[in-house]
């Protein structure tokens, strides 16, 4: 994950600094240097990453059904004292080890770079570091070196408290359970894991805000946010967002095909209730083997999706005559319409790109059309967004554009728009 | 083994060498040059740190896999362990199938008859007074014993007794572990299926391997396995072989119950003429003639159709019905689902009578609740016992971990498809380049 991660950063923020580097050389130079920069940062910020990600967040890298961590919201006297507890070791453990690992590696990174960068670059002075009021030129490295260390330690800390405050605060909320038996049901596993993520996330947008609100002007507009958004998803997903996230896909997979209910949790719970079910671990079984096979044996084929094929079938015709329609009545239009041109080839092309321009319109409509259908009305009637595209009503839609397109692609024109 | 203080010492000097040989870099590298090297200063300060900080957290995990602290925690498993096994057998009874017999207050307990098996040793005499009797069973095979019975006999809920006398009886030096043999996956050894299975999420979910692993090798158990019948076929002789070279190796006081369908049992005996290492093999019969007109008499009370059955046995139809229903589970069945005796009697099979018996039941049990659409409830159920089959597959195209347990994390690979990953990745590379640059 460090390397990842290490490549990724070194990626986006070694090329700039490469590029900034060979600045007034070839473009092969410029490439070069770009290239090199990129890998060594990216390989120093990979280190960087897979240990301390490595080290202080390696016993969260737990799979989401194995996941230990439970959200706890303080509400006792007893719990708030373990929230403040655990909390003061979280923001201590990102502040000490975050910080201090992650600054003294910086810190070495930076001033070894802005060494290198002293060294070579010449008589030009170097605007971003000054040393008494004065830009830093050739024959002051060691000023460099320093000033270098000196920033990216205090990169490094700042980062790590931080990291800390919302390491210290998730910490403080997820606490992990001492029992050696975490029985639950499917439904609790669930909802744990998506708990745990959605506090990831949270805490990785938090922040970001935080480092967004206190950077200076010199950060891009976002960065803060962006950083914390990745690194937000990039935990929440590592701690039950991937069960989560696959689980959705299934289920609605399987709804959709009408193996099982949108709330597959609450019908095995159902099933429990009706007796049909006994609870086995974190599964269920059914009562007797019995009535497992004749539950199988009296299976028949799913008719659904045989009857949603069927079903839009028509709609699906309907709108392919549409589209063809769209694009004989455009090509039409450029060649007996009114053009600038007067050879059948040149007329022929404007028409084809009329039809083509008029395809992309009514092909970005009806997603956005289909799409808000879906959302607000046909999602709650058990709809699929297959079914909500290929429908009788979005033909009309559809149809309508499609005479809007024409339309104001004849009016327009004539009325001098 | 690495000592306590030895432990606390090789942090200390890590620490202790990083601060000085900072200091001796500084002085070094200034009386070498003129003035102090900060670049090797920094590096080995940082180098330093993270060796110290790796140190420690090796010696954390390590000191969490100290055998005094498996020990401590195996202590702690056991009585969560034994929480588990009551709430999923005994404790779970009146639940199960036999529920709704007990309105009747009939005794209906099956009989036991011997399995003669030339290869079993010669189990202790049984008195035909307690010929009903399990835990008598049990005890006369020497704790090693087999027990056979047609689906639906009470040999799980035989099991459940077992388990409920020896948690009773020997709770504090040993648990009654209830294991589902479904689970069993061709292990290169029994005791490896145990600790998978109680670490698995369809059996314990133990969560440190090296925990369960040393519950297993205590030997601080019973062992009750229940069905044999539901190992695939081809993995039955490498389950038997298993089994018997774990069984030699236990202590005689640790007992071994197996349950296994009868026809199931036979085919294996036919097929491998030695293995399961058992001491006697015991077989649930099905409900005697008195034992089946009491029942009858009794549900005749709340229904007089029930009388036919009573006073048709002569007919064909009669005995074919008399016949299914002394099976206990089939009896409960027809109560549960409210089934018409003149139904039965309608039916020219006795498959048909069992079929019909099960379609009564769950035609009840579905179209008396408001949640879900009978014809929608049956469609999800079947869906979900043919992914138990191996007849389906998970939209992620996987099939069910277990044959009897459905669990819906089973729908879902434990990794995201390197599809998803890429998309992630791909997210991230965006994420951070708009930070970054």
């Amino acid at each position: 994950m460090g390397l990842g991660i290490g490549l990724g950063l070194g990626l986006g923020a070694g090329l700039p600094f490469g590029r900034g580097f060979a600045q007034g050389a070839g473009l092969g130079s410029a490439l070069v240097s770009g290239l090199v920069f990129a890998l060594a940062t990216g390989l120093l910020f990979a280190l960087v990453y897979g240990l301390v990600f490595g080290l202080v967040w390696g016993p969260f890298k737990r799979s989401a059904v194995s996941s230990r961590l439970t959200f706890v919201w303080p509400s006792t006297r007893r719990q708030l004292v373990d929230f403040l507890r655990r909390a003061v070791r979280g923001l201590g453990l990102g502040l000490l080890v975050v910080g201090l690992i992650f600054g003294s590696i910086m810190g070495l990174a930076f001033g070894l770079l802005t060494y290198a960068y002293v060294n070579v670059e010449g008589e030009r002075p170097i605007p971003w570091f000054e040393v008494q009021g004065e830009a830093l030129s050739l024959g002051q490295p060691i000023q460099g070196l320093g000033l270098g260390l000196l920033v990216g330690l205090i990169f490094g800390l700042i980062l790590g408290l931080v990291f800390g405050l919302f390491f210290g605060l998730a910490s403080g909320l997820l606490e992990s359970r001492s029992v050696l038996i975490t029985s639950r049901t499917p439904k609790e596993t669930y909802s744990r894991s998506r708990i745990a993520a959605l506090t990831w996330l949270a805490s990785g947008l938090g922040g970001g805000l935080v480092v967004e609100l206190g950077s200076g002007k010199d950060w891009r507009m976002g960065a803060g946010l962006g950083l914390g958004l990745g690194l937000g998803v990039l935990f929440a997903l590592r701690n039950g967002g991937w069960f989560v996230l696959l689980q959705k896909v299934a289920h609605r997979r399987l709804a959709r095909a009408g193996n099982l209910p949108p709330r597959p949790y609450d019908f095995l719970e159902w099933g429990i209730d009706m007796q049909i079910f006994r609870r086995v671990g974190g599964g269920v079984r059914f009562r007797h083997n019995l009535i497992q096979q004749q539950l199988a044996k009296l299976h028949q084929p799913q008719p659904r999706e045989v009857e949603v094929l069927s079903e839009t079938r028509g709609p699906k015709l309907a709108l392919a005559g549409v589209f063809l329609a769209l694009i004989v009545l455009d090509i039409a239009q450029g060649l007996w319409g009114e053009t600038p041109y007067s050879k059948f080839g040149s007329r022929l092309a404007v028409g084809i790109g009329m039809a083509l321009h008029d395809l992309f319109r009514l092909a970005l409509i009806m997603p956005v059309v289909s799409g808000m259908d879906y959302l607000f009305v046909m999602r709650r009637q058990g709809v699929s967004f297959r079914e909500a595209v290929f429908s009788w009503p979005m033909v009309a839609v559809a149809g309508v554009v499609t005479l809007l397109l024409l339309f104001t692609g004849l009016i327009l024109p004539a009325l001098g728009g | 083994m690495v000592g306590k203080n030895t432990r606390r010492v090789i942090p200390l000097v890590s620490a202790t060498l990083t601060i000085l040989g900072s200091v001796i870099a500084f002085k070094l590298t200034q009386s070498l040059s003129g003035s102090p090297n900060l670049p090797i200063v920094g590096a080995w300060m940082a180098v330093g740190i993270i060796v110290t900080y790796m140190l420690s957290r090796v010696q954390a995990r390590s000191q969490e896999e100290s055998p005094e602290a498996i020990k401590e925690r195996v202590s702690q498993l056991e009585p969560e362990l034994r929480k588990q096994v009551q709430a999923r057998s005994y404790g779970a009874r009146r639940q199960l199938i036999e529920a709704p017999l007990r309105e009747l207050d009939r005794d209906i307990t099956p009989r036991l008859g011997w399995v003669r098996d030339p290869r079993l040793i010669e189990p202790e005499p049984l008195s035909e007074k307690v010929a009903d009797d399990i835990v008598v069973a049990f005890e006369s095979s020497k704790r090693r014993m087999l027990l056979v019975g047609e689906p639906g006999s009470g040999k799980t809920i035989a099991a459940y007794s077992l388990i409920e006398y020896l948690d009773n009886t020997e709770g504090e030096e040993r648990i009654p572990l209830l294991v589902n043999l479904s689970a069993w996956e061709a292990q290169n050894t029994f005791e490896t299926f145990l600790v998978d299975y109680v670490c698995s999420s369809v059996g314990y979910e133990v969560h440190e391997r090296a925990v369960a692993s040393a519950f297993i090798g205590s030997g601080r158990y019973s062992l009750i396995l229940d069905g044999l019948d539901e190992i695939p076929l081809r993995l039955r002789q490498l389950f038997s072989e298993g089994l018997d070279a774990f069984v030699r190796g236990l202590p005689a006081e640790v007992g071994v119950v197996v349950t296994c369908r009868t026809q199931e049992y036979e085919e294996m005996l036919a097929a491998h003429s030695t293995g399961l290492g058992l001491v006697q093999a015991v077989e649930i019969l099905p409900l005697t003639r008195a034992q089946l007109d009491s029942a009858l008499a009794e549900l005749a009370k709340l229904d007089e159709d029930w009388e036919a059955l009573l006073s048709q046995r002569h007919l064909e139809a009669s005995q074919r019905a008399r016949h299914v229903l002394s099976n206990p589970l089939f009896l409960n069945l027809a109560v549960a689902g409210r089934l018409h005796p003149g139904e039965l009697l309608e039916c020219e099979e006795e498959q048909k009578v069992r079929d019909l018996v099960l379609d009564s039941y769950l035609d009840r049990t579905i179209t008396e609740q408001r949640q879900y659409a009978p014809v929608d409830a049956r469609r999800y159920l079947s869906w979900i016992a043919r992914f138990l089959n191996g007849d389906e597959v998970s939209p992620f195209s996987l099939k069910t971990s277990d044959y009897t347990v459905f669990d819906l994390a089973d729908l879902t690979p434990p990794d995201p498809p390197r599809r998803y990953g890429l998309l992630g990745g791909w997210l991230w590379g965006w994420a951070s380049d708009w930070a970054w640059v």
